[in-house]
């Protein structure tokens, strides 16, 4: 809502106003908006190419590395883990982390 | 396939509610309805037809790219509008002159004659011509320029009082040169 009380400057405003015509401002702004949703899309396929090729040669070295910390923990903790006090432990464990759940959700 | 035609009658709302969906033929509706006052805009503030069209391109532009964020589809000319008044403040920022002298206009018998309400905002500074435009021409209130602008309150009314005041001078001097001239 205007705060001016001054309607000559107004109607001269309003006088002055014309109609511009759509052409050619609509046709060249449709080709800029192809060409921004095109590098876009470009963009993303460039984003998309450089992680699956980062995933495919990162996938051996992680598993290998996971292989290995896996072997290493197993040997260190084997003993533990087929010890009578890990047989006992671990159904309390268990029993421990379903009390929890119940009482989050509750 | 949407027909142009049935767009065109649709009110607005629903075609900012369309093109906020990811209809591109919606937007372009909505562009050709609102083009023109969006360049007039520009021109009012920039005195360049060709620099006040890329301006305008940049606005719709934006647009198009944030249109997601806008949070009520009745809320788009408003907002459209600001998004302009942003454009050209960037723009400004961008390309501020060396020196912030105010432009002084002097009225000679053969410079009267050329001038016309878009020369006489052209005379005035460009914080000031802004509020001015954005007042009489846009018909918002001190406060919504204010928030559009980021100028104090204060500053907006100033600025508006004194482009006002500014224009009716180099205008009425139009006036009476044309009359004198005719009289003669």
């Amino acid at each position: 809502m205007p705060d001016e009380d001054n309607p000559d400057l107004r109607r001269l405003f309003a006088a002055a106003d014309v109609t511009l015509p759509a052409e050619p401002f609509v046709s060249e702004l449709a080709q800029r908006l192809g060409r921004q949703q095109r590098l876009r899309f470009y963009r993303r396929l460039c984003v998309a190419t450089v992680l699956l090729i980062a995933a495919a040669l990162a996938t051996p070295i992680v598993s290998l590395l996971s292989l290995e910390l896996a072997r290493a923990a197993t040997e260190q903790l084997a003993d533990l883990l087929v010890s009578p006090w890990a047989v006992a432990a671990s159904p309390l464990i268990g029993v421990l982390v379903l009390l929890r759940m119940r009482a989050r959700y509750r | 396939m949407r027909s142009g035609l049935v767009l065109g009658e649709l009110a607005e709302a629903p075609l900012v509610a369309l093109a906020m969906a990811g209809d591109d033929t919606a937007y372009g509706e909505l562009v050709r309805r609102r083009q023109s006052s969006i360049r007039n805009l520009m021109r009012r503030l920039s005195r360049n037809a060709a620099l006040a069209d890329d301006l305008a391109q940049q606005v719709f532009l934006q647009a198009w790219r944030s249109l997601g964020g806008l949070k009520s589809a009745t809320a788009f000319g408003a907002w459209l509008r600001k998004l302009a008044v942003n454009v050209w403040l960037q723009y400004q920022r961008a390309n501020r002159p060396t020196s912030d002298v105010e432009p002084v206009l002097s009225i000679t018998p053969a410079l009267s004659e050329r001038i016309d309400l878009d020369a006489a905002l052209a005379a005035i500074p460009p914080d000031m011509r802004l509020c001015v435009v954005l007042a009489y021409s846009e018909g918002m209130s001190h406060s919504e320029i204010s928030a559009a602008t980021g100028l104090p309150l204060g500053t907006v009314k100033s600025h508006v009082l004194r482009g006002a005041s500014r224009l009716r001078v180099l205008l009425d001097s139009y006036e009476n040169d044309v009359g004198a001239r005719h009289a003669g």
